[in-house]
C-alpha cells in the first residue's frame, strides 16, 4: 500500500448514475466527495450513446449521450468534486475500505459512506448458447456501438441483429445511418423487448423487418468471418420449430439479449443480491444490507432511461451524505415489499419503519395491460394508485410518493405493489 | 390511422380520425403528441445523429446531430453527404458541421474533439 486516505463519500463509477450521486452528495453537505472511474474519461456508457432522446425529464431538452454526459460533468466540475480517472476499484470491504489500482500503484481509501454505481454489462453469446462457428463478426450490440461511435470502425456491412432490446434497436438504426445494411432484427419473444418509440424510429423508419418469435439457430462462416446465420421460428416455449429454418446471409451478427447489473464488487463486499434483478437488494434509502454502502443506477437494476438512473442515484447520493455527516444511522425494523399481480420486481425491496421523507418506487411489469391501475397497498389499504395505459414489461414504472403516503408505508406490516385491471 | 408517438419514452398509441374538414386525435398523453401525430401523417420529421471520423484529434470520432428535426425523407441523403466529409480536430460541441441540411436545421457537433497532444 502506498498510502491510505479517508473521505466522507466515495462514489464508484463515473457514469451518469455516479456523477448524479456525487453531485447530490455534495449538495447535501458532503464536501470531500470522491468519484473513482476506471475509464480515461467520465460519462460512462453515455459517451458511446450518440443517439438523441436523452434528458427529456432531467434537462427538459433532447440531447445526445455525449451532451448529456457533458452537462453532468460540468455540474460536478462547478462544485469542485474530485474525479479520479484511470482508477480501477479492485475490492470494497464491508468496513468501507476501498482498494484501487491506478498508474500510481495500489492504494486504499476509507470512506464514511460508499455509493456503488458500477453500471451493467451485456449478456454475451456464451450465456444464450447459439450453435455454430466461433468466427469473427459476432458482437454484442454495445461492443459494436463502441467500435462505431467511439473508435470509428464499421463493425460490419451486412448485419443481422438478435434481440430487440433498446441497444439492438438503436444499433439497427446506427448501422443503417453509417452505411451498412441491416437485414432483420430477430426476437425470440412474441413482442419487441425495447421501447415502442425505438421500434418506430429505429426499425420502421428504415424498413428494417422485426421478426418476433424468431431466433438464430446456427452461425455460418467463411474465411474466419460470419457469412450468414440460420434463423428459425420458435414455438410458445421458445423452442425452434423444425422445418422453419431459413438462411440470412450477413457478415455480422449483433447480440442485444439483455443487460446484467455489474455486481462483482458488491458481492465481494457481502452485499445481498436480488434474485430477479440480479442487482443489489436495498431499503428505501437505497442502502444495501451493509451499513453505509448505497447502490444506484444500472448496478441496482437495469433502467430504460438515463434520467431515471440519475434521479435514483440522487437519492443514493443524498442518503450517503446524510449517513456520512451523521456518523451512521441506526436501521431498525423493516417491511419487505411484495410484488403482486403484474409486477416482476420493485425497488426498493424493503421499507424501514424508522425513515422519513418521500419514497420513490420503480417497478417492472411482468405482463402487458392495455389499461391498468398500479396500486401500492399498506396492510391491504390502497395508499397510492395511478391509472396507466399501455403497461408493458419494456417500460419501467416510476412513482414518487409524498411524505404522508410514505409514512403510511413505514408503519405498515405488509406492503404490496400490484397491477389491477 | 394509428401512430406510435416518439416524442417521449411513454410511446403513446395515438389514433387520428378524419372528421369533417379536420382530424380528431385520440390517445395522446400531451399536446406535443397531437402535433406529432398530425405531422406524422403529413410530413414526418426526425432528429438523427451520426458518428464521423476526425483526423488529428484526441479521439477518432465526433458525434454529430441535427439541430432541429429534418424531414424523414431527407435523412439518407444527409447521412451520405456527412459521411463523405473529411473532418479534422479541433471540433467543439455545438460547431456547425453542415449548415442548413433541411430548412433551418444544421448538422452540429454533439461532442468535443481536442487536438491530439503533441501536435
Amino acid at each position: 500500500m502506498i498510502n491510505c486516505e479517508s473521505r466522507s463519500v466515495v462514489v464508484i463509477g463515473g457514469g451518469p448514475a455516479g456523477l448524479s450521486a456525487a453531485i447530490a452528495a455534495f449538495d447535501a453537505g458532503a464536501k470531500d466527495v470522491l468519484v473513482l472511474e476506471r475509464d480515461t474519461r467520465l460519462g460512462g456508457i453515455l459517451n458511446q450513446c450518440i443517439h438523441n432522446g436523452f434528458g427529456l425529464t432531467l434537462f427538459k431538452s433532447e440531447l445526445t449521450g455525449p451532451e448529456y454526459a457533458a452537462r453532468l460533468i460540468d455540474m460536478a466540475s462547478e462544485r469542485g468534486i474530485e474525479c479520479r480517472l484511470n482508477t480501477t476499484v479492485v475490492s470494497v470491504a464491508p468496513d468501507k475500505t476501498i482498494t484501487c489500482v491506478s498508474e500510481e500503484g495500489v492504494f486504499s481509501i476509507t470512506a464514511d459512506a460508499i455509493v456503488l454505481t458500477c453500471g451493467c454489462r451485456e449478456r454475451p453469446r456464451g450465456a444464450i448458447g447459439i450453435a455454430g462457428a466461433r468466427c469473427a463478426g459476432v458482437y454484442t450490440a454495445g461492443t459494436a456501438q463502441k467500435l462505431v461511435n467511439i473508435m470509428g470502425y464499421m463493425a460490419g456491412r451486412e448485419c443481422v441483429i438478435l434481440g430487440s432490446g433498446d441497444i439492438g434497436l438503436i444499433m439497427a438504426r446506427r448501422m443503417t445511418l453509417q452505411g451498412a445494411k441491416v437485414r432483420a432484427v430477430l426476437e425470440i419473444m412474441p413482442r419487441a423487448s425495447g421501447l415502442m418509440r425505438n421500434v418506430v424510429q429505429c426499425l420502421n423508419d428504415y424498413d428494417i423487418p422485426l421478426m418476433t418469435s424468431h431466433t438464430v439457430v446456427d452461425v455460418l462462416s467463411q474465411g474466419g468471418r460470419v457469412s450468414g446465420v440460420v434463423a428459425a421460428k420458435v414455438d410458445n416455449d421458445m423452442r425452434p420449430i423444425a422445418g422453419s429454418e431459413f438462411l440470412l446471409p450477413c457478415d455480422t451478427l449483433l447480440l442485444s439479449v439483455g443487460l446484467i447489473p455489474e455486481t462483482e464488487l458488491a458481492r465481494e463486499a457481502g452485499i445481498g443480491l436480488h434474485r430477479v434483478t440480479g442487482g443489489a437488494e436495498v431499503d428505501d434509502t437505497l442502502m444495501s444490507n451493509i451499513d453505509g454502502i448505497f447502490c444506484a443506477g444500472n448496478m441496482l437494476h437495469v433502467h430504460d432511461l438515463a434520467d431515471y438512473a440519475c434521479l435514483e442515484s440522487e437519492v443514493a447520493g443524498k442518503r450517503a451524505a446524510e449517513y456520512a455527516i451523521n456518523g451512521g444511522v441506526t436501521r431498525g425494523a423493516f417491511t419487505s415489499v411484495e410484488c403482486g399481480d403484474g409486477i416482476r420486481y420493485a425497488v426498493p425491496m424493503k421499507i424501514l419503519s424508522s425513515g422519513s421523507g418521500s419514497i420513490t418506487f420503480t417497478a417492472r411489469p411482468s405482463a402487458e395491460y392495455a389499461l391498468g391501475r398500479i396500486c401500492i397497498e399498506a396492510d391491504g389499504e390502497e395508499i397510492y394508485s395511478k391509472r396507466e395505459a399501455g403497461i408493458r414489461p419494456a417500460t419501467m414504472l416510476r412513482y414518487v410518493l409524498n411524505s404522508a403516503q410514505s409514512d403510511k408505508l413505514r408503519s405498515a406490516s405488509r406492503i404490496c405493489i400490484k397491477v389491477r385491471e | 390511422m394509428e401512430v406510435v408517438c416518439t416524442v417521449c419514452p411513454r410511446g403513446c398509441n395515438i389514433s387520428v380520425i378524419s372528421e369533417g374538414e379536420g382530424y380528431a386525435v385520440q390517445g395522446n398523453g400531451c399536446m406535443r403528441g397531437k402535433d406529432y401525430a398530425l405531422r406524422e401523417l403529413t410530413m414526418p420529421m426526425r432528429n438523427f445523429s451520426l458518428a464521423l471520423s476526425v483526423a488529428g484529434g484526441d479521439t477518432d470520432v465526433v458525434a454529430v446531430r441535427t439541430s432541429a428535426p429534418v424531414r424523414r425523407e431527407c435523412i439518407a441523403e444527409i447521412a451520405l453527404a456527412a459521411r463523405a466529409l473529411t473532418l479534422s480536430a479541433p471540433i467543439k460541441a455545438g460547431d456547425v458541421i453542415i449548415s442548413k441540411v433541411d430548412g433551418d436545421s444544421d448538422l452540429i457537433a454533439a461532442s468535443t474533439v481536442n487536438l491530439k497532444e503533441g501536435t
